[in-house]
């Protein structure tokens, strides 16, 4: 009996990303694939251009999250350089990377994840989506939309423009900080903060009510990777990459970024354009690990911001110092809210925020550089190497959703053999399946480094192959 | 409905598409241009990767709405232009929006969702490449002397 899932290649219209669901004789599922069928480009396509040109290149292999693109790019060409960035320009690149990461998690858990939360994973498809959202609880999805523009908005004061901002640049940033400028920031920050809280609020009074989810939504023991602060503080921005265990100790730490290939591999699976970084002393694919809030909120030590310890306090005190099931990605993206904005807020404060010197500027003093950022999703790698003029030749990126992509499968797998049951198939069994997914927030766009879409193709095999049902999401 | 003065906004005009993907840029390439040669203050631009769910607050300040899209499905070079309503009962939303569900997005969330026009245009090349394909170009050129003649008409009218 055939037992290999064929992967049908997918168009750029059809889609980017499937899960294959394979069924045994008995309809149990027997194994569960994450595929995605994008290819890789940009890469490539950078050969030749000068280094100043990568943040702006990058930053538009996605419009979902250009200034992480920005940010680790920026400090690639930096280590290209081998320049000090002027304190003021640092700064400013912190705070436009934290608003990233609040208009980020706002569009995960308003527009993508809270319809299956609070309408249900079984309500009814044609409902369970923003719109739905909307009409059951206008006010909330209001909030999200506001959460979102607070965090797009200081993008654009800061880089002035939301989508592709090139403010960020090679040896700091373009521009300083105008006092107008901080000063309508300042303003927007109470209504944001009120929103984050009450938000932080809703999500533990319902999340009670999820406990089958929270078992198997990917909960299984894996390391955690992110950088965290000389301190051991969340940290988004720069510092040292840190692995933990899965009980939260920690096992590695790399303070010399160009050294990240000591620490991870990256396999090439036969079923997917998107490849499987594993820990490489643990090998593949012992080595998995995971990436994006819950992980940094395993890694850290602390937040350092009074609001979001109090709340990571209370999430280790419910949870454990190590929680496994990756539900839990929603409650930890809902505590980097709050510390993005109260962030925020501490850095506007600074007495050098409006300082003029943001920029250092040099020619390339080094042949390869490598840059490491967190971005909303996880830990982004732009690792380049360039010739004597400061002509590129040579890129490697390491995004995000790749680093989840073990995680990813195993937790398909997983959450396809609680809930799927091949004889009796309902819909909402399938969107659970989806669902795990959506706890990392992927971007495929980035991990693939494709044009930006993310549709979602799940099908149902029987052990002869036949598609017994499938769900797409374009 | 809120009322017609609070409509700062006469004519908004969205190019969206990926500017390293040859013509699929193309939105992003006529907005950029066409904001250079109509400078009424009734007019603004919006050039974009996707349109995003915060784009429904200035597609909700707006009288009347031009999207300036690639399109996969015509033939390279042909250009369409067709009208399009609010949508709210869409089963698939993700990370971003049509122009359909931006325009309900306005609608549900701030009670206003304009009417709109696509512009759609035929693209030959969606590689990756920072520039749009000869032919793709003229019929880019072509759409921005149409719009920078009607524009000033519609803001007249609205």
């Amino acid at each position: 009996m055939p037992r290999e899932i064929t992967i049908d290649p997918v168009t750029r219209i059809e889609g980017h990303a499937k899960i294959t669901i394979k069924l045994d004789d008995a309809g149990q599922v027997e194994d569960a694939l994450f595929h995605v069928t994008q290819f890789r480009g940009f890469e490539k396509f950078v050969e030749g251009r000068p280094l100043t040109e990568m943040p702006a290149i990058t930053a538009r292999i996605c419009g979902i999250c250009p200034v992480s693109h920005l940010m680790a790019a920026s400090k690639a060409c930096d280590d290209l350089l081998a320049v000090e960035i002027p304190p003021t320009g640092v700064k400013l690149r912190r705070l436009m990377n934290l608003a990233q990461l609040v208009q980020s998690h706002a569009l995960s858990f308003f527009h993508l994840s809270s319809p299956d939360m609070l309408l249900g994973f079984d309500s009814d498809p044609k409902e369970r989506n923003v719109f739905g959202l909307i009409r059951k609880n206008p006010e909330l999805a209001r909030k999200g939309v506001l959460l979102r523009k607070f965090g797009q908005d200081i993008i654009a004061l800061l880089g002035g423009k939301k989508i592709h901002p090139g403010w960020t640049v090679a040896g700091g940033v373009n521009a300083p900080l105008t006092a107008e400028r901080r000063d309508q920031i300042l303003q927007t920050l109470p209504e944001a903060l009120a929103i984050a809280k009450e938000t932080i609020a809703l999500y533990k009074k319902i999340a009670e009510s999820f406990k089958a989810e929270i078992g198997s939504f990917a909960n299984f023991p894996t390391m955690f990777m992110s950088l965290v602060s000389p301190e051991g503080r969340l940290e988004h921005y720069d510092g040292i990459l840190r692995f933990c265990d899965d009980k939260g100790n920690v096992v590695e730490e790399l303070s010399d970024h160009r050294r990240y290939r000591d620490v991870i591999g990256e396999y090439a699976g036969t079923f997917s354009y998107m490849k499987f970084p594993y820990f490489k002393p643990k090998g593949y694919p012992a080595g998995i690990y995971r990436v994006g809030p819950l992980a940094r909120l395993i890694t850290c030590n602390d937040c350092g911001t009074p609001l979001a310890d109090a709340e990571l306090e209370e999430f280790r005190r419910r949870l454990g110092r190590a929680p496994l099931s990756s539900f839990h990605y929603h409650w930890a993206r809902l505590i980097e809210i709050l510390y993005g904005i109260e962030s925020i807020h501490k850095l506007l404060e600074e007495p050098d925020i409006l300082n003029k010197f943001v920029r250092a500027r040099a020619r390339p003093n080094r042949p390869e550089g490598v840059g490491i950022s967190e971005a909303p999703r996880g830990t982004l790698i732009h690792h380049y190497r360039v010739d004597e003029n400061g002509l590129m030749r040579w890129a490697n990126l390491i995004v995000s959703t790749g680093h989840n992509n073990l995680a990813m499968n195993r937790g398909v797998r997983q959450v396809a053999e609680r809930f799927v049951d091949g004889k009796n198939l309902k819909e909402g069994m399938l969107n659970r399946v989806e669902a795990v997914i959506r706890c990392f927030d992927p971007c495929l766009s980035c991990a693939t480094h494709a044009v930006g879409q993310m549709p979602l193709h799940v099908q149902l095999l029987s052990p002869a192959g036949e598609v017994l049902a499938e769900q797409r999401r374009d | 409905m809120p009322a017609i003065e609070s409509f700062p906004i006469k004519v908004l005009v969205v190019g969206y598409g990926n500017e390293l993907r040859s013509d699929d840029g193309v939105g992003p390439w006529v907005v950029e241009r066409l904001s250079e040669r109509c400078k009424d203050p009734g007019v603004e631009f919006l050039a974009c990767h996707q349109l995003l769910p915060e784009h429904a607050e200035p597609v909700s300040r707006s009288k009347r709405v031009i999207f300036i899209d690639a399109a996969a499905d015509l033939p390279p070079g042909k250009m369409t232009c067709r009208r399009v309503r609010a949508e709210t009962a869409l089963k698939n939303v993700g990370h971003f929006f049509t122009p359909s569900g931006l325009l309900g997005m306005s609608e549900a969330v701030y009670g206003h969702g304009p009417e709109a026009l696509v512009f759609a245009i035929g693209a030959e090349s969606f590689e990756v490449g920072d520039s749009l394909t000869p032919n793709i170009r003229a019929v880019a050129d072509r759409l921005c002397d149409r719009l920078a003649e009607r524009i000033p008409l519609w803001i007249r009218k609205l």
